[in-house]
């Protein structure tokens, strides 16, 4: 199977039967070790007492459920990708800013030195002014969002985190404001002021970030909704929803139930869980096979 | 050895010392069984995991079907059924081989909630396959490529399963297996080259 020339091809370029068992192990050994990193029996065996224990399923089962950390972790969920996308908001921001500061630069030295690239300059300003700016109201909006969700899906406003959320939204607010900046005035204080504030915003909002994605990984947990009303929630995206159990009594926003259910797969009767992920979207008609 | 009460038996060790009393040695005993099947499960359940894949499945269904295997395997212990099965590596083979290929529409049995407890194990985040090296997911790839016949006695070989219990699986004959193995190695052999002589060329 070997050529003269090379000793590990043939002429038709095909693999000995050392080198394939060889890739083959090694793929073996690869997909053995990723597995081993990602997933495990832990799960199971918590199912294996529970078999053992054979504990009946009795419809008040879902009224001993923690029915109050359900609303507040999909709530979490919910404006997880609004913070990261303040977030983004506020390093383009001061991105944008810092820019904007160099052209403001140039341009009181053109006046100064009369050059004639002061309308250049002027209108270059003008132009990431308008931009931060846009970015600026962007970024209130989603902060004021955030904001709101808190408020309305009862997530505990005490926290010092929290907190923090109302500050940036009003900061947010307040350098939508010094970013109406008339170009005859004095722009390197009113710059000055715009960058010191959506420089604090970055900072708060990574720092925000830090604290409260990194160590509590919501989309990774199983959440018990059973028996939970959640009609008053504002669910656009099932995704907020993965891993949710949850059961004939739980009850949805209106218009949702069939979509929520097309993406769940039944754990035994009258009990669901959502997808991690994939599965049929909006309008495709429920996997009865993973239903009956 | 201290005596411990609440757990007489350590997970898969030998069991401790009988009193005599017929009830305390039938709960060492299955408290055994109860071990040995833990460990049996630590052993298996990646490579079952594996071989599923290896046949064409898609992680999550590969988990499903072997935690309800290794569920119905449970309850074997529990009914005092396990330890009469002669090989148990190739009794779980075939039940996680029946439970993925169950024809659609036929009831699967889900395992129940433990309340409170996490369920299931955690998602791969993205892509099931992010983290696998260049070699897994080329053949991982190449094997879904392969017929169906040779893609599952792949599998299997991959798994390190004889050829008598391939063709008992498959319901062939070990010559069968022999000759379409045969195949599918050649097949291998020819598609994953340009793969090696590539890299070959980098270094």
């Amino acid at each position: 199977m070997t050529s003269p020339e090379n000793p590990s091809w043939d002429a038709v370029g095909e693999l000995a039967d050392d080198q394939l068992d060889s890739v083959l192990n090694a793929a073996r050994d690869s997909l053995l070790g990723h597995l081993k990193d990602t997933s495990g029996p832990s799960s199971l065996l918590a199912r294996f007492w529970a078999v053992d224990k054979t504990p009946p399923h009795s419809a008040d089962a879902a009224t001993d459920s923690p029915a109050g950390t359900a609303r507040p972790i999909i709530a979490a969920r919910m404006r997880q990708p609004m913070l990261e996308h303040a977030l983004h908001l506020a390093n383009a921001l001061d991105r944008a800013l810092r820019h904007a500061r160099h052209q403001a630069h140039a341009l009181a030295t053109a006046r100064r030195l009369e050059r004639s690239g002061v309308l250049t300059h002027a209108q270059a300003l003008a132009l990431d002014l308008t931009h931060a700016l846009g970015r600026a109201e962007a970024l209130a909006h989603t902060l004021a969002r955030a904001h709101e969700i808190t408020t309305a899906h009862g997530l505990d406003h005490s926290h010092p985190l929290d907190m923090d959320l109302a500050l940036a939204h009003v900061h947010a607010l307040d350098l939508a404001d010094a970013l109406g900046i008339d170009l005859t005035s004095e722009l390197d204080v009113d710059l000055t002021h715009a960058y010191a504030l959506a420089h604090a915003l970055a900072r708060d909002l990574a720092s925000w970030k830090e604290n409260t994605v990194q160590p509590h990984p919501h989309t990774q947990q199983t959440v018990d909704a059973r028996g939970i009303d959640l009609s008053d929630m504002k669910i656009e995206d099932t995704s907020v929803l993965a891993r949710v159990v949850w059961s004939d009594t739980t009850i949805w926003p209106r218009g949702t139930y069939f979509f929520i259910r097309a993406r769940s797969r039944r754990l035994r009767p009258g009990e669901y869980q959502v997808h991690t992920a994939g599965g049929p979207t909006a309008g495709e008609e429920p996997n009865t096979d993973t239903m009956s | 050895m201290e005596h411990n009460e609440i757990n007489p038996q350590p997970r898969g060790g030998e069991p401790g010392v009988s009193s005599g009393d017929p009830l305390e040695a039938d709960s060492l005993s299955a408290a055994r069984a109860r071990g040995e099947f833990l460990d049996f499960v630590d052993l298996h359940y990646h490579r079952l995991v594996g071989l599923l894949m290896w046949s064409g499945a898609e992680r999550q269904d590969a988990e499903d079907a072997v935690q309800e295997a290794l569920l119905q395997g449970w309850r074997a212990v529990l009914s005092g059924r396990w330890s009469t099965i002669g090989n148990p590596a190739g009794w779980i083979r075939r039940v996680v081989w029946n439970t993925y290929r169950r024809p659609p529409g036929q009831k699967r049995t889900q395992p129940p909630i433990a309340h409170g407890s996490e369920l299931p194990d955690r998602p791969s985040p993205g892509s099931d396959h992010a983290g696998l090296t260049d070699e897994a997911l080329l053949v991982l790839h190449t094997l879904r490529r392969l017929p169906d016949e040779l893609r599952l006695i792949m599998a299997l070989t991959i798994d390190g399963a004889t050829d008598t219990e391939t063709a008992q699986l498959l319901n062939l004959t070990p010559q069968k297996v022999r000759d379409l193995r045969k195949s599918a190695r050649t097949v291998l052999r020819r598609s994953l080259a340009p793969y090696l002589h590539r890299k070959e060329d980098v270094r």
